[in-house]
C-alpha cells in the first residue's frame, strides 16, 4: 500500500497529477486529478512496449536446481509431479474460457485475452520441462 | 542429385531400379505392349507372307524373262504361238512353260508339288538350275526335283514316284535332284520338272502353253517388243512384264489385304491405346516420387528423362517380345491359312519372313506409343509445383473431372468429315470403286480418331446422365461413388475405354461382316449346290489341281447308282478390261436338273434355256460393273479358238472371292477351246441310293490306279464353312487379343485408381464401409467402363460393318447383306458385362482387403 | 452406475519391420467410462494412433483383449466390426478425409447411406448435423471449396450424424490454425455436454489436451500417467 503513495508523491512533483484538495470529513483520504502533461505521458506509455520480459520467479526453478546436483531421479520427479499439476491448470484455464465463450458483455474480451495469455504461459512451462528432462536424462545417461 | 546435362546413365540408372523394384507393375506393363505389338506385327507380317507368296508365285515362273505370254483364256493357249514369239524381232530368247500343282505319292508318304512342264535347253536360257545330283529331264517319265521335295518323300536319283496327272497316277523317274533355296519358285515350296510333252500330257495340256518367257536381244526396248509381240500375237494371249502380272494377282487379294488391313489398323489402335494405358498409368502412379525428386533440386528436363527413358525401356522390351509372338503368331496363321483357304490360289506356302519393316514398325508402335503415353502425366507432374503434388490432402483427379468441351469439339469435329465422306460417297448401284474403298480407310481410321477424342466427354456426360443415377439407383451410395470415380481422370479412363471399346468394335464388325456372309452364302449354297456328290481328282480348296479327261467322266457314269454326270470347269480368264475373271463352265441342259443358278436379275429357267441354245453367259455383278454391261448386252470373249460374243443372259448372285465371275455353257467351250478335261464332276445318284454307299463304290472301282477326292453335298459346305472359318480365325484371334489386353488396362487403370485413392478407401472402410461395399464401389467403376466401352464398340462396330459389307461388295463382287450379327452383339455385351468387372476383380479384391489404417496413413 | 465404453486388458501391439519388431503398444490397460472425454497425449511415435485405432477396432492387438461397448473385438468378423463402427463409433481424423466428389451434405450424409437409410431421411438428419456445426450454409460445397477448419467441422459433421455414443479423434486440430482448432474442441466438448458422448482423443498440444476431463499420456507405447482433470479434480 506504501509504494503507491511514493508513486503519486513522485507524479506529483513530476507534475502528471495535482491534488483535487480534501473532500467531506474523510480526512484521510486524498484526492488526486490527472494534468494534462499527465493525460500526455499516459498516452506515450500505453502505446510503449514494456521493455523486460517477466523475471523468472517461479518456485520450481530454485528447487530443481539445488536438485540437480544432488538427485537426478529425484529432480525427474519433481518435474513429474510439476507436469500434473500444469496439466490440471491448463484444464481448469480451459473450462474457465469454456464457461467465458457462454457469456456475453465487456468483460469478456478482456478475460479471454488473460486466460490466453495465462494459458500459453502454462504451454510454455509444460515445454520447458519437457525440455528440463531431456537434458537431465542425457546428463545421467538415461534414455529419453 | 543434380545430373550433369546430357547424361544418360542416371535417368537409366534410376529407371531400372524403378523396374526391378516393381516387378509386378512393370511386368504388367511389358505384357501391355508386348500384346500390342504383337498384334500389329503379326497381320504386317501374314499381310506381307501373303502378297510375298504371291508375288513370288509369279516372277517364280519368270526366272530372268523381261516379259511373258500369258493366256487370257483361261486353260493355256495354242503351243504354235511359240513359234510366232521366237520369229519376232528383237526377241533374244522364249522358253515354254506348262505348269500345275499336284499331288505326288512315293511308297507311303504324299506331298503337293508344283510340276512345270519346260523345254530344258530353252529354260535354261532364263533359269539356272544348281544341280545336286544327276540332270534335268530329257524323255517322257523322267522328271528333276528339288532337294526339299527329295527329303519329304525320300526320294534320291534313281527312284521312282507317282504323279497324277489327267488320266490318273503315272509313274515318273527321278534322274536329277537340285537345290532351288534362295530362288523364288523354291520360295513357293517344293517342286519338280519335267519335259514340256510329258507336262502337256500329264495335265490334259497337249498342244497348249500357259506361259513363254521371253528375254529380249541384247539392246532391245522392251516397250518396243512388247508392242511387236502384241501384234504379232492375238487376243488369246498378253504380253506383260513379270511385276505386271503380279500385280493382277494382288488384285484378287484385295479380299484378304482390305480386311488384314482393316485389322492391322484396328490393332495398331488398340495396341497403342494399350501401352498407352499401362504406361500413363504407371507414371501417373509415381507423380509423389517424381515430385521429391524436384523437390530434391532435379530439374524438370531431367524428372522428365526418368520417366522417358523408362518408358522407352519398357517400350523396347516390350516391342520385342511382341515382335518374337507377332512372329510365331504369324507363322501359324500363315500355315492355316495356306492350308484352309489359299492354296486353292496355288499357293503351297506363304513364307513368314522377319524383315526390317516389321522390326522398325514394331518398335515404332511399342517405344512410340510408350513415349507418347508417357508425356502427359509426365508433364503434369513436372509442371505443378513439387509441394503441391506432395501434399497428402491432395485428391487425385478432382480438379479434371470438369468437362472436356475442347477436345470433344476435336473429336466431333474429326468425325464429321469422316462420316460426311463415306455417306457422300456411298455407291448408289455400283460397287464401291478401289480409290472409294482406300479413302474409306482413311475416313475410317480418321472416326475412330474422333471417337476417340470424343470419349472423354461422352464419357462423363454418359456418366452424369445414365450411369450415375443408374449405379445410385441399384448399389445405392457406393454406386454413386463408383460413378464419380469413373470420371476423376477422364482422360484415362477414356483411354482404356478407348481400348476395350475398339476390341469390341471389331468383335461386332467382324462378326457382322462374317454373320453378313455367311447368310449370302447360305442362300447362295442351297441354290446353287444341287449335286449329291462332287468328284475330283484331287483337290484343295475349291479349285482342283489336275484335271479330269473325258474317259474318266465316262466312266464314272457306269458305276451302279449313279444318275447322271455332269463335268464342270473351272478356270481363270482375262477379261477385256486386262483384269481376271472367274470362269465356269457347265452344261446347262444337265445343270439345270440339279441347280439353279441364283439370279439378280433375269430369271432362272428362261436364262438356262438362253444358256443351252449356246452363244449366250450369266455374269456376276462384278463382271456387270466393270464392263458396263447389262441383261441382253454382249460380252467379248477371247478365246483359243477365236473372239466368242456372248449375249448376257443373267446377272448372278456371287458370293466368290473372285473379283468377279462367268458361267457359260460347255457346248460353246468344247467347240472354242476344243478342251474336253473337267475340273470336277457333279454327280447324282439314283433314287434308293445312298450317296456314301455310290461314293464307296467309286473309290473302290479307281482304287490305286487314281486317287479321288469326292465330296458329299453337306461335306462341301462344311468345308467352305471351314474355310471362311479359318479365315474369320485370324480376325478372332486378333479380337480376342484385344479383349485380352483391354482386360489388362482395365486392371491397371483400376490399380492406379486404387493407389490413388488410398485414404478414401481408409476413410470409406473407417466410417463404417464393409469390404463387400468396397468390392462394390470398385466393380461398379469396372462395369461402368464396360458398359461404356461396349455400348460405343458395338454402335462403332455396327457402323464399321457396314462400311465393310458394302465394301467387300466390290471385293469379291458378291451381294452381300447387312446382317445385324445378334451372335457377336451377344458376346460383346458379354465380353463389356463380364470382362470388365472380372479384370476389375483383382484390384477390387486388393482394394477391399487394405488394412485400414495403413490405407489412412497412406501419404 | 457409469457404463463402461472401452476396456484394454494387457493389450499388446507389434508391427515387424525389416527384421525388427516394433511394440507400438505395450501392455496398456485402462477402462474408459460413458460421458468421458478422454484426451491421450504423447509424444510422435508414441502409440497414440495405435492405441486409438485398437481401441476402435480399426486394428486387432498382437494379444491382449480389447472390448467396446462390452463386445470382445477378437471375437467379431470384419464385417461385424464394420457394422459397428458405423452404427456405434464416429471418427474425425488429423487429414480432413472427406470423400472429394461428394458434397459436404453427401459427405455427412455417407454413413447413414451406407446403412441404406433413406435418401430424404439421411439428408435431413445429415443437415441437422452441419447446423450443429454451424456449416448450414455451406451443404452444398464440395470439400475442395471449404477451408481447413470447415472441412474438419464436416468430418465431425459426420462423426455424428449417426449420433454414436463413442466418438474418436486422431489429432483432430493438428492441422488447423488455433481458431479453427479451438471451434472444433469446443464442438467436441459441447457433445460431450449435450448428448453424453463419449470420446478418446489424441493429441500432441497439451492446450487441446485440456479440453478433456481426463488425460493419459503415453510414452514407448505404455501409459505413464492417467490423471483426472475434469472438474473436481
Ligand atoms: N503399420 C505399421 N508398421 C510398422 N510400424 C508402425 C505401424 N504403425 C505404427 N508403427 C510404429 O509404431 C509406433 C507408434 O506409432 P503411432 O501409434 O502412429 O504413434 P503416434 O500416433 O503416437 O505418433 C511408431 O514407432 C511407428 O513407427
Ligand atoms: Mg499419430
Amino acid at each position: 500500500m506504501g509504494q503507491i503513495y511514493s508513486t503519486l508523491d513522485r507524479m506529483l512533483k513530476d507534475g502528471l497529477v495535482e491534488l483535487a484538495g480534501a473532500e467531506g470529513a474523510d480526512e484521510e483520504r486524498k484526492t488526486y486529478r490527472i494534468t494534462e502533461a499527465g493525460l500526455a505521458e499516459l498516452e506515450r506509455w500505453l502505446a510503449r512496449p514494456p521493455l523486460k520480459a517477466r523475471p523468472m520467479r517461479n518456485e520450481i526453478y530454485v528447487r530443481l536446481g539445488l536438485l540437480v546436483e544432488k538427485d537426478l531421479r529425484r529432480a525427474l520427479d519433481l518435474l513429474e509431479s510439476q507436469r500434473r499439476v500444469y496439466h490440471l491448470q491448463m484444464a481448469e484455464l480451459t473450462r474457465a474460457k469454456i464457461q467465458l465463450a457462454k457469456e456475453r458483455g465487456p468483460e469478456r474480451l478482456r478475460q479471454e485475452m488473460m486466460l490466453d495469455a495465462a494459458l500459453l504461459h502454462v504451454e510454455a512451462e509444460l515445454k520447458w520441462l519437457d525440455n528440463c528432462e531431456a537434458r537431465l536424462r542425457a546428463r545421467g545417461g538415461m534414455e529419453a | 542429385m543434380r545430373t550433369p546435362l546430357g547424361s544418360v546413365s542416371q535417368p537409366l540408372q534410376m529407371a531400372r531400379h524403378y523396374l526391378w523394384g516393381r516387378k509386378g507393375r512393370a511386368f504388367m506393363t511389358l505384357a501391355g505392349i508386348a500384346l500390342g505389338v504383337t498384334m500389329v506385327v503379326a497381320v504386317l507380317l501374314l499381310n506381307k507372307a501373303i502378297l510375298g507368296s504371291y508375288e513370288n508365285l509369279l516372277t517364280a515362273a519368270a526366272g530372268r524373262a523381261d516379259l511373258q505370254v500369258s493366256a487370257t483364256t483361261g486353260f493355256g493357249f495354242d503351243e504354235r504361238l511359240l513359234a510366232a514369239v521366237r520369229e519376232t524381232a528383237g526377241v533374244g530368247a522364249a522358253a515354254p512353260v506348262v505348269s500345275s500343282g499336284a499331288p505326288v505319292f512315293a511308297g507311303d508318304r504324299q506331298a503337293g508339288a508344283t510340276f512345270y512342264g519346260i523345254d530344258v535347253e530353252l529354260d535354261q536360257k532364263v533359269r539356272d538350275y544348281r544341280l545336286t545330283a544327276g540332270r534335268l529331264p530329257a524323255a517322257d517319265g523322267e522328271a528333276a526335283v528339288t532337294t526339299d521335295l527329295a527329303e519329304g518323300l525320300g526320294l534320291a536319283e534313281g527312284d521312282s514316284f507317282r504323279l497324277l496327272t489327267t488320266q490318273g497316277l503315272k509313274e515318273f523317274r527321278v534322274v536329277g535332284v537340285f537345290d532351288a533355296r534362295g530362288t523364288v519358285r523354291g520360295a513357293l515350296g517344293p517342286f519338280g520338272v519335267l519335259t514340256l510333252e510329258a507336262a502337256q500330257e500329264a495335265f490334259g495340256k497337249a498342244g497348249r502353253l500357259d506361259v513363254i518367257d521371253v528375254i529380249a536381244a541384247p539392246g532391245e526396248s522392251l516397250a518396243a517388243l512388247r508392242e511387236r509381240l502384241a501384234d504379232a500375237l492375238d487376243p488369246q494371249v498378253r504380253v506383260t512384264t513379270p511385276a505386271e502380272r503380279s500385280r493382277d494377282m494382288e488384285k484378287l487379294l484385295d479380299a484378304v489385304v482390305f480386311l488384314l488391313t482393316v485389322a492391322g489398323s484396328v490393332s495398331l489402335f488398340a495396341g497403342t491405346f494399350i501401352i498407352y494405358t499401362n504406361v500413363s498409368m504407371s507414371v501417373a502412379e509415381r507423380r509423389r516420387e517424381l515430385s521429391i525428386l524436384r523437390a530434391l533440386g532435379m530439374r524438370r528436363g531431367e524428372v522428365m528423362a526418368v520417366v522417358l527413358t523408362e518408358a522407352g525401356l519398357l517400350g523396347c522390351l516390350g516391342a520385342l517380345a511382341g515382335l518374337a509372338n507377332g512372329f510365331g503368331m504369324a507363322w501359324v496363321m500363315a500355315e492355316q491359312m495356306t492350308d484352309q483357304f489359299l492354296n486353292a490360289y496355288g499357293v503351297q506356302r506363304a513364307a513368314v519372313t522377319m524383315d526390317p519393316a516389321a522390326l522398325a514398325a514394331a518398335l515404332a508402335v511399342g517405344i512410340g506409343a510408350a513415349l507418347v503415353a508417357a508425356c502427359g502425366p509426365a508433364r503434369e507432374t513436372v509442371m505443378v509445383s513439387p509441394m503441391e503434388a506432395m501434399r497428402p490432402t491432395e485428391s487425385p483427379g478432382i480438379d479434371r473431372a470438369r468437362l472436356d468441351w475442347r477436345r470433344g469439339a476435336a473429336g466431333l469435329a474429326l468425325m464429321l468429315p469422316g462420316s460426311l465422306t463415306i455417306w457422300l460417297t456411298w455407291p448408289q448401284n455400283e460397287m464401291v470403286s478401289p480409290p472409294v474403298l482406300r479413302l474409306w480407310g482413311l475416313m475410317l481410321a480418321v472416326l475412330l480418331l474422333g471417337t476417340v477424342l470424343l470419349l472423354p466427354l461422352l464419357l462423363n456426360l454418359l456418366t452424369r446422365a445414365v450411369l450415375r443415377p443408374l449405379l445410385t439407383g441399384v448399389l445405392g451410395v457406393t454406386g454413386r461413388l463408383a460413378a464419380d470415380n469413373l470420371i476423376r481422370m477422364p482422360r484415362r479412363t477414356a483411354a482404356t475405354v478407348s481400348a476395350l471399346m475398339v476390341a469390341l468394335t471389331y468383335m461386332v464388325a467382324m462378326g457382322g461382316v462374317e454373320a453378313s456372309q455367311m447368310a449370302a452364302f447360305n442362300r447362295w449354297f442351297e441354290k446353287n449346290i444341287g449335286w449329291d456328290m462332287n468328284v475330283s481328282s484331287s483337290y484343295s480348296g475349291i479349285g482342283a489341281l489336275v484335271e479330269m479327261d473325258d474317259g474318266f467322266v465316262q466312266q464314272l457314269a457306269e458305276v451302279e447308282g449313279v444318275r447322271l454326270v455332269s463335268p464342270q470347269k473351272m478356270m481363270r480368264v482375262i477379261l477385256s478390261d486386262g483384269e481376271q475373271a472367274f470362269m465356269q463352265v457347265f452344261d446347262h441342259r444337265l445343270l439345270r436338273q440339279y441347280s439353279e443358278t441364283p439370279l439378280e436379275e433375269g430369271s432362272w429357267p428362261e436364262a438356262a434355256d438362253l444358256m443351252e441354245q449356246g452363244g449366250h453367259v450369266i455374269i456376276s455383278p462384278a463382271v456387270a460393273a466393270r464392263l458396263g454391261l447389262d441383261l441382253g448386252d454382249t460380252l467379248e470373249l477371247p478365246s483359243p479358238g477365236g473372239t466368242l460374243t456372248l449375249t448376257v443372259a443373267g446377272i448372278m448372285t456371287d458370293i466368290t472371292p473372285y473379283g468377279g465371275t462367268l458361267n457359260i455353257d460347255r457346248r460353246d467351250y468344247l467347240r472354242y477351246w476344243n478342251d474336253a478335261t473337267s475340273s470336277n464332276v457333279a454327280v447324282l445318284v439314283e433314287p434308293g441310293h445312298s450317296p456314301e454307299a455310290v461314293r464307296q463304290r467309286i473309290l473302290d472301282r479307281w482304287g490305286d490306279t487314281m486317287p479321288l477326292a469326292i465330296r458329299l453335298n453337306h461335306e462341301f459346305w462344311q468345308e467352305l464353312k471351314v474355310s471362311y472359318d479359318s479365315f474369320y480365325g485370324l480376325n478372332e484371334a486378333l479380337t480376342w487379343i484385344a479383349v485380352l489386353v483391354s482386360g489388362l488396362a482395365i486392371a491397371n487403370t483400376l490399380f492406379a485408381a486404387i493407389l490413388e485413392r488410398k485414404r478414401e478407401i481408409g476413410v470409406l472402410r473407417a466410417v463404417g464401409t464393409r469390404r463387400g461395399e468396397v468390392l462394390q464401389v470398385v466393380l461398379g467403376e469396372a462395369l461402368s467402363i464396360g458398359l461404356v466401352g461396349g455400348l460405343i464398340g458395338s454402335v462403332a462396330g455396327l457402323t464399321l460393318q457396314r462400311v465393310m459389307v458394302a465394301a467387300s461388295q466390290y471385293i469379291n463382287g458378291a451381294a452381300t447383306e447387312w446382317v445385324v450379327d445378334w451372335g457377336s452383339l451377344a458376346m460383346a455385351a458379354a465380353v463389356a458385362l463380364l470382362l470388365a468387372p472380372l479384370a476389375g476383380l483383382l484390384p477390387a479384391r486388393w482394394a477391399a482387403r487394405l488394412d485400414v489404417v495403413d490405407a489412412l496413413r497412406y501419404e | 452406475m457409469t457404463r463402461e465404453m472401452i476396456r484394454l486388458d494387457q493389450v499388446v501391439k507389434e508391427f515387424r519391420r525389416g527384421g525388427a519388431t516394433v511394440r507400438a503398444v505395450d501392455g496398456v490397460s485402462l477402462s474408459v467410462a460413458q460421458g468421458e472425454f478422454v484426451a491421450v497425449m504423447g509424444k510422435s511415435g508414441s502409440g497414440k494412433s495405435t492405441l486409438l485405432h485398437l481401441m476402435s477396432g480399426l486394428q486387432q492387438p498382437s494379444s491382449g483383449k480389447v472390448h467396446l461397448l462390452g463386445r470382445d473385438l477378437s471375437r467379431l468378423s470384419d464385417d461385424e466390426l464394420t457394422l459397428l463402427r458405423r452404427e456405434q463409433v464416429g471418427f474425425v481424423f488429423q487429414f480432413f478425409n472427406l470423400l472429394p466428389t461428394l458434397t459436404a451434405l453427401e459427405n455427412v450424409a455417407l454413413p447413414l447411406l451406407l446403412a441404406r437409410v433413406k435418401r430424404s431421411a439421411a439428408e435431413a438428419r445429415a443437415r441437422e448435423a452441419l447446423a450443429t456445426v454451424g456449416l448450414s450454409d455451406r451443404e452444398g460445397h464440395k470439400p475442395e471449396e471449404l477451408s481447413g477448419g470447415q472441412m474438419q467441422r464436416v468430418a465431425l459433421a459426420r462423426a455424428l450424424v449417426t449420433d454414436p455414443p463413442l466418438l474418436f479423434a486422431d489429432e483432430p486440430t493438428g492441422n488447423l490454425d488455433s481458431h479453427s482448432g479451438e471451434e472444433v474442441l469446443l464442438l467436441l466438448k459441447q457433445m460431450q455436454a449435450e448428448r453424453g458422448q463419449t470420446i478418446v482423443m489424441v493429441t500432441h498440444d497439451p492446450k487441446a489436451a485440456a479440453y478433456g476431463d481426463r488425460l493419459i499420456r503415453m510414452q514407448d507405447g505404455r501409459v505413464i500417467d492417467d490423471q483426472v482433470t475434469g472438474e473436481g479434480a
